[in-house]
């Protein structure tokens, strides 16, 4: 039996209809992952309903949750357009949870060296530090793989454990909190160098520099000749070495400014929520950006977009334990979601087509009459 | 018992489930499959296996419930990466937290209960009188007996039979092979599921025999040490046992030294399995010829017969 049915490579297309189809997959995957997260809710024996709404009131459902949100937000924005940026010359960057925490690490040390300054000399020394220090961090995986062609991938993520287990050595050792025996987390920073809410709300500065940074990220990576280089040799390194751009230069440029993105964000953890240095600064952050970075494609609004909507799902997340849903069901959806992206965009590089098949009279076999459907 | 005696039979322990997961993984590269998603599989193996151990209190129906949980995953990047094509990086880190995630969703309510299943050692009659030898080697658990036929069978696996052939061919020239009549897909299927089985069974060891507990996050990246020992290992099996075996010690000693009251920072000694794969990793990429590294050239290559070469 012929089924009139064929699946056929779609051209690859640009502009308008190409954007509209990458937006559809997002938008249809993101309901998918969430169809799936309530299937297995409800298998694991509670009600997709209560699951659902409380992690909706407890994300956006109230003032205080959608500050809650936002301050989730911002290291997610961040270290999803770390990622992002680094995808633009095919490096990947799984290290944005240690870079992250070096970051924090580095702002905090300036923190202690400076007890007295004042905030405005305080704040910017304590993110320039941090920026040192995540693209130094990133410089570790950065160099091997310039050099001697290493994975970068292993590199990165052997170095978040590295990460982790440092910060940990220094709240339980050297900047241990005397007032806090047994408690992971170091000596607070100057009061000074605490980022305040703006206009009364609850919402943090940290936000505003995220947005800030993915503008200037924008700016460098799609407008100056610079960025068009990376993509070049991101694209096709043997062409861009014709052209007389030195790959490796550029492997190590682009982790410094990934890794210098990731670490702003441990800084701005330090300046809002925590006010300390504590293991837990990153709590998956990394390992999300880069979930939020697949899913914005090279779009770094995206990015934005992504890391809001991760954030709330996180943030819904921990609403759970109240139902007795684990709040692992937010990181299940959020992988489910990329899943069923991967699954869209390779669908919709294909479409279907419906194909007629009509015996005309007098002649010997069926004659294919085609017809676009899709 | 001296220190390194007692270091090295929990040396042997801890490398038993990075030599499962690794040699899983080894067939899986050497179809062309990266599959970078051991961390995940095992976590959910283990959380798996666990409950079936409580459960049941039946070592075997454990090590079947925790294969299926890797397998399980293990076949979502199989279809993703070979049916779809789509990109085995992007697939194999979401299942990472899909396999964490989905984890901790089938132990949530197994986290602080006992187990009353006990794997016990099996000492070999005679060789595990032998001083130091004996308990070191022939006082152990199935598990860790295991891993050396294991290991010994995949490479006559991959070397000596047509299968293992196929599996190679697979992952070094695709297109070749499928114009010999190889089955590319069905075998890159197959060796990728193999891959996520035992991976599987690595992390049911790890929260029923080792831990002997489950808790989210058990393994603790252990999956993706098991990621960088095939990196050591040149993608040839039987060097995965000295590789496992010196992670396992680096790992042991931390146990050790903590146990023995040395005044060692935890954290230190727990940065040190991380800290000396990087520098491994580093000296032998760095020393060998690109043609003696022994990665399979279609490695994370998906194929398509329509593409154009």
């Amino acid at each position: 039996m012929n089924i009139p049915l064929r699946f056929e490579r779609r051209t690859p297309g640009t502009g308008v209809a190409e954007r509209v189809r990458h937006a559809l997959v997002r938008v249809l995957a993101i309901f998918a992952g969430l169809v799936v997260g309530a299937i297995l809710v409800e298998a694991s024996g509670n009600s997709w309903y209560e699951a659902f709404s409380a992690m909706l009131t407890g994300s956006v459902g109230t003032v205080d949750s959608i500050e809650a949100t936002l301050l989730r937000a911002t290291p997610l924005i961040l270290t999803g357009l770390a990622v992002s940026l680094a995808l633009r010359m095919q490096l990947w960057n799984i290290g944005g949870e240690g870079q992250l925490l070096i970051g924090a690490t580095a702002a905090g040390a300036v923190g202690f060296a400076l007890p007295d300054a004042p905030a405005a000399i305080l704040v910017p020394c304590m993110m320039l530090a941090a920026c040192v220090g995540g693209a130094l961090w990133a410089q570790i995986a950065a160099v091997p793989k310039a050099r001697i062609g290493l994975n970068e991938i292993i590199v990165t993520l052997f170095l978040n454990y590295v990460a982790l287990r440092l910060v940990s050595w220094l709240v339980f050792g050297p900047w241990k909190d005397a007032g806090a025996i047994g408690f992971a987390y170091s000596r607070p920073m100057p009061d000074q160098s605490r980022t305040g809410s703006v206009l009364g709300t609850g919402v943090t500065v940290g936000i505003f520099v995220a947005i800030v940074v993915v503008l200037m990220a924008g700016w460098v990576f799609n407008r100056t000749s610079w960025g068009f280089t990376v993509d070049i040799t991101g694209g096709n390194q043997r062409a861009a070495a014709y052209l007389g751009f030195s790959a490796k230069k550029h492997v190590l440029l682009v982790f410094a400014v990934s890794g210098a993105i990731a670490g702003l964000a441990g800084c701005l953890q330090l300046l809002g929520p925590t006010g300390r240095l504590q293991p837990d600064l990153a709590s998956g952050y990394g390992y999300a950006g880069i979930l939020v970075a697949f899913l914005a494609g090279r779009s770094l609004g995206g990015v934005v977009v992504g890391g809001v909507l991760f954030a709330a799902l996180t943030q819904g997340g921990f609403a759970l334990q109240a139902t007795g849903v684990p709040s692992a069901l937010a990181t299940v959806i959020q992988a489910l979601v990329i899943l069923f992206v991967l699954v869209g965009t390779a669908a919709s590089a294909y479409r279907l087509r419906w194909v007629r098949t009509t015996q005309l009279h007098g002649t010997p076999g069926p004659l294919p009459v085609e017809k676009v459907v899709a | 018992m001296s220190f390194i005696e007692s270091a090295l039979i929990v040396a042997m322990a801890l490398s038993a489930p990075l030599i499962f997961a690794a040699t899983g993984e080894l067939v899986a590269e050497r179809a062309g499959v990266l599959n970078l998603s051991i961390e995940g599989m095992m976590l959910l193996g283990a959380a798996a296996g666990f409950r079936a151990a409580v459960d049941t209190g039946n070592i075997y129906v454990a090590v079947i419930a925790g294969a299926i949980g890797g397998g399980l995953l293990s076949l979502i990047h199989a279809f993703l990466c070979i049916s779809l094509r789509a990109n085995q990086i992007v697939s194999g880190l979401t299942l990472v937290l899909l396999g964490a995630g989905l984890a901790s969703f089938v132990g949530h309510d197994y986290a602080g209960v006992p187990l009353e299943l006990k794997v016990d050692a099996v000492a070999i009659p005679g060789l595990s009188m032998i001083p130091f030898v004996g308990p070191v080697l022939f006082n152990q658990d199935l598990f860790v007996y295991a891993a050396v036929p294991l290991v010994i069978g995949v490479t006559y696996l991959l070397f000596r039979t047509r299968l293992g052939q196929w599996i190679r061919s697979s992952g070094e020239a695709p297109a070749a092979a499928d114009a010999a009549g190889v089955p590319v897909t069905w075998v890159r299927y197959a060796a990728t599921l193999f891959g996520g089985l035992l991976a599987g069974v690595a992390g049911t060891y790890f929260s029923v025999v080792f831990a002997r507990a489950w808790t989210d996050n058990l393994t603790a990246g252990r999956g993706w040490i098991a990621l960088a020992l095939v990196i050591f290992a040149s993608w040839r099996p039987l060097m995965l046992l000295p590789a496992a075996l010196f992670f396992g010690f680096i790992d042991s000693l931390n146990f050790q030294l903590q146990a023995s009251g040395v005044k060692v920072s935890a954290d230190i000694l727990g940065m040190m399995p991380y800290v000396l794969t990087l520098v491994v990793l580093v000296v032998v990429w760095g020393r060998q010829q690109r043609k003696h590294r022994g990665m399979p050239r279609a490695l994370g290559v998906p194929y398509e017969r329509e593409a154009r070469a």
